[in-house]
């Protein structure tokens, strides 16, 4: 997006010749009103019509703090927030140099996407930035009037409302822009010089005639002159244009402040006569650029002395401004422009198309396709217009961003879009994405009545309609058909268009994970991965990289997660995206892998990280949230639990939250509820999800049938909590889920208990260590509590089983809780072998293993394999430790 | 009824100075007349509000001075 951005619109343009000072308004400027206590000065607003002279005042501005102004000049194009965040932070720069770095290098990761818009976390980032420069600085920005995008209207206010002390906006406008300008006037945030403040006065039009040479007017000229003029300075300028060359300067006056022609409608006309014909013809015919250097003149004018011709003008100060300092590149006064535009349609309207024909075929020739289509259009010639935009689409979207893109295309009647089967594809793609369904029935009758006889090209308009149709069912809930679409999509759609290609591939993924098919949901976010990077797109890569770990994390697969997550986190990191939104749910993530493997702290940090990352994005916020309530209910923290489900109870009824998101709240409120003892409110919140407790849990229900059959045992309905559990063990027999699955047989082993079935206990549990321990999944046994902790130590010495086993209990020796560690100890004393304790009294006292294997008339081998029994009783993996705990535990007979 | 007909907003705008009638198609093809005192009116219909919003934002940019509108929006937004 924005490869190439032009230079000359953040560079201010040289100052005219002849030019006025205006010290006056320059001191207003400085003096400005006082702003209340605690508030900042903010905005320098020049607001007047056209022709009043604000570029003109803001330059004066600029130059008084040279070196410490930026300076932006808008035109049309600049309506997209991408492009104008670009240029905004470029000009910046050639003060700032390589501040807000990060800001555009995320801008530029978010291209091209169809839904970009900076988020608000960026701008805050951006503005952090700011905070430290200490000198003042001044960001102007010339012509806002022509924004009329609302993203950016948001952003600016945001960023003006937010801005450091240091730093003041400068706009220019010839309409107030639709910011909050009466809290910040009321706050004296704002200098305002409006129109009638930038009319000259009887003094300043004599100083200005002065420097054309007009100092022989009288005063009653001179106010003859305030009268008509109005110290508007574009028409004092004409003025002073048409009478420099006049021998009778008194009767021209007269002539023009008698008439009541308008004095613009004069002015020109008189302007323009006074050139010789080839100079109004070129005049004429260039106004219909918008910048304007030799080579275009020639092209449009045939004119082989046209840089001769614009060097003279300039001299002349014939409303023709130099924008760049370093070459020949020039735009009429706009105001001029307009009326030399007016008088080209009144004169030659024919001529019209053909000067906008031959302004296309030179931009193209010269490699701007951009400018080009505007002035195919403008040449009356859609057609070609979309024969330019047809050779390079992606190229073109992403040179122009999505607002001039779409914009052409929504202009076309689609009877001559479809033509262009590609474009039309195009055409829908931003309708679906933009959201409007209801054209979309229609838009693909009119897409399916499209023939088209080349086997490829039907080929790739079939694979994007397929695209469209994918989003089509993503908005029906359609999962099978999702699957179903994206799937055509690969199938024709050509390899290269790796862009259309990472959309399918997400959609398909999303879909699959929905439908409970892990393995190639998991392949889908795979390959959109791949794809997303191959296209340059950081964002969704990131989100694709989340989604894949998520369901590695779902299917129990740690280290794969794990990794997945360090990948992505390394990704963010080299590519300057670390602080974005999109790495939160990453870090998060990385925060339920830590919380499963017991690293509760660790867990606890990466989560309220990624929080505090994601603040500005509602939805992954409380993704981000949920991760912390399952945090903080491993830690035992069931009020803070219950606080975040609280708030995330918020968003959903504020902003909304996708089903899954709000099932998991209610279901982690009812898990607490009764943690806490009140089943009737865990029920209610449970009948939110389940009607009853015999249906066949779908995909995503899981956890919510999984405290209901907590709750049925605690109210002493075993029975029904068996179905449950046996249902649930049904519905994923066929899945890899080891969450899940491990929960499933915990609950078994307690239900087992409760009726003293301790065979049946010791083999589901024995399952569930065998299911959990190759991927070190300790939390869920210890979430179980008491029960669960006491019976690991009775788990039979199958060696890859109690070996886990054993792990989970040196955990809970070394982090758990007093309480928890107090569960272990007689369990583990009582079975210390008398052996074992002779051993252990021998270490005491210093002995080294050969030694005792002498005392005890054992082979070193055995002392070996007993002290290695006893570190896994006592829960220790030293030496030392061991003597250490021994004595805790008062098994030391001091002699 | 015919929505472009619907639609259409009957306007009236007041102007300070004489312009040109051949002015006229650029205010969306309002037709002009001279008052007395010097200033001119903008008169006729204009298509919808966009139209409408079209014609004074080239007033605005041609700097021409308002001195009164009166329009009448019978139809919807659009």
């Amino acid at each position: 997006m924005a490869g190439i951005l032009l230079k000359v619109k953040i560079t201010p343009p040289p100052q005219p010749v002849g030019l006025i000072k205006r010290t006056r308004l320059l001191e207003q400027i400085e003096k400005g009103p006082t702003p209340a206590r605690g508030y900042p000065r903010k905005l320098i607003l020049i607001s007047a019509p056209a022709g009043f002279g604000k570029t003109t005042l803001a330059l004066q501005w600029a130059a008084k703090w040279e070196g410490r102004t930026a300076w932006y000049s808008l035109d049309e194009r600049d309506n997209d927030p991408h492009l104008f965040w670009t240029y905004f932070i470029s000009a910046l720069q050639k003060v700032e140099p390589g501040r807000g770095n990060f800001a555009l290098e995320n801008i530029q990761a978010g291209a091209p996407s169809p839904e970009f818009s900076p988020e608000q976390s960026l701008l805050v980032s951006f503005l952090n930035e700011l905070l430290e420069i200490e000198e003042p600085l001044f960001i102007v920005l010339d012509d806002y009037h022509v924004i009329e995008e609302k993203t950016i209207q948001e952003n600016l206010s945001f960023f003006i409302e937010n801005l450091p002390p240091n730093i003041q906006l400068v706009v220019t406008s010839r309409a107030d822009p639709p910011w909050p300008l009466a809290r910040w006037r009321a706050r004296g945030q704002l200098t305002e010089i409006r129109g009638d403040r930038l009319r000259f006065s009887p003094y300043e039009i004599k100083e200005f005639l002065d420097l054309f040479g007009l100092d022989n007017l009288t005063d009653e000229d001179i106010r003859d002159l305030t009268r008509k003029t109005e110290g508007w300075v574009t028409s004092l300028q004409m003025a002073a244009h048409s009478l420099q060359n006049q021998k009778d300067v008194r009767s021209l006056i007269r002539n023009f402040t008698g008439s009541h022609r308008h004095i613009l409608n004069f002015l020109t006309e008189e302007v323009l006569s006074q050139q010789p014909p080839e100079i109004q013809d070129f005049l004429l015919q260039t106004s219909i650029l918008q910048t304007l250097d030799p080579s275009i003149c020639q092209g449009v004018t045939g004119r082989g002395d046209s840089q001769e011709i614009l060097i003279k003008l300039e001299n002349q100060n014939l409303f023709l401004t130099s924008i760049d300092p370093d070459g020949f590149r020039y735009r009429y006064h706009p105001l001029f422009a307009e009326l030399l535009n007016f008088q080209l349609a009144s004169r030659d309207e024919d001529l019209i198309p053909t000067l906008h024909q031959r302004a296309a075929q030179h931009l193209l020739a010269n490699k701007e396709p951009g400018q080009a289509i505007e002035h195919a259009l403008a040449s009356d010639n859609m057609e070609w217009a979309l024969e330019i935009i047809n050779q390079d689409p992606e190229f073109i979207w992403q040179q122009e961003g999505n607002r001039r893109f779409s914009g052409w295309l929504e202009k076309i009647p689609s009877d001559l879009l479809k033509k262009f089967p590609r474009l039309f594809a195009y055409k829908a793609l931003f309708f679906i994405i933009s959201g409007k369904l209801k054209d979309m029935n229609s838009l693909m009758k009119e897409a399916l009545e499209i023939q088209i006889a080349d086997e490829n090209e039907r080929r790739e308009f079939e694979g994007m309609l397929a695209l469209i149709s994918t989003y089509l069912s993503i908005f029906q809930n359609d999962t099978r058909a999702i699957v179903a679409r994206s799937r055509e999509v690969k199938e024709k759609l050509p390899p290269e268009k790796t862009l259309w290609h990472s959309f399918a591939a997400l959609a398909a993924g999303d879909a699959l994970a929905l439908e409970g098919d892990l393995n190639k949901a998991a392949d889908e976010f795979e390959r959109a991965i791949a794809l997303a990077k191959k296209s340059g797109q950081h964002f969704s890569t990131l989100l694709a990289g989340w989604k894949l770990g998520n369901i590695h994390w779902y299917r129990g697969r740690l280290r794969e997660a794990r990794q997945i997550c360090t990948e992505m986190l390394e990704f963010a990191e080299k590519n300057n995206l670390a602080a974005m939104p999109r790495t939160g749910p990453l870090l998060a993530l990385e925060g339920l892998i830590l919380r499963d493997q017991n690293e509760l702290e660790k867990a606890q940090e990466n989560v309220e990280k990624a929080l505090d990352i994601c603040k500005p994005e509602q939805q992954v916020f409380a993704w981000c949230q949920y991760c912390l309530v399952l945090v903080y209910f491993s830690s035992g923290e069931m009020k803070k639990a219950q606080e975040i489900l609280g708030k995330m109870g918020k968003i959903q009824r504020e902003d909304g939250l996708p089903a899954v998101l709000s099932q998991l709240i209610s279901t982690w409120r009812a898990r607490i509820y009764l943690e806490e003892g009140d089943s009737s409110l865990a029920r209610d919140y449970l009948s939110r999800i389940i009607s009853s407790p015999d249906d066949r849990p779908s995909f995503g229900q899981e956890p919510a049938y999984l405290v209901l059959a907590r709750l049925e045992m605690s109210e002493g309905n075993l029975q029904t909590a068996e179905r449950i559990l046996d249902n649930l063990e049904n519905a994923f027999s066929q899945i890899e889920a080891r969450g899940v699955q491990t929960e499933i047989l915990l609950l078994k082993t307690k239900l087992a208990c409760r009726k003293d079935d301790m065979n049946s206990a010791i083999s589901h549990l024995t399952a569930a260590l065998n299911l959990a321990g190759s991927e070190n999944l300790i939390q869920p046994f210890l979430d179980e509590g008491e029960e669960i902790i006491r019976l690991l130590s009775r788990v039979p010495a199958k060696r890859n089983v109690s070996r886990f086993a054993a792990r989970i209990l040196h955990r809970l020796g070394e982090k758990g809780s007093t309480e928890q560690q107090k569960l272990l100890i007689p369990s583990e004393v009582t079975r210390l072998s008398p052996r074992e304790m002779e051993i252990l009294q021998l270490l005491a006292r210093g002995l080294s293993n050969q030694k005792i294997a002498e005392k005890l008339f054992l082979s070193v081998g055995t002392v070996k394999w007993h002290i290695s029994n006893l570190y896994t009783k006592l829960l220790v993996e030293r030496r030392a430790e061991a003597i250490a705990r021994a004595r805790e535990l008062n098994l030391i007979k001091e002699e | 009824m015919n929505s472009s007909v619907k639609n259409q907003v009957q306007l009236k705008i007041w102007i300070r100075g004489q312009i040109d009638p051949d002015w006229s198609e650029w205010f969306s093809g309002l037709r002009t007349q001279h008052s007395a005192e010097g200033n001119s009116l903008l008169f006729g219909l204009v298509q919808d509000q966009a139209a409408f919003f079209g014609c004074l934002n080239r007033i605005r940019d041609l700097g021409v001075s308002l001195i009164k509108i009166e329009a009448n929006f019978k139809g919807g937004l659009c």
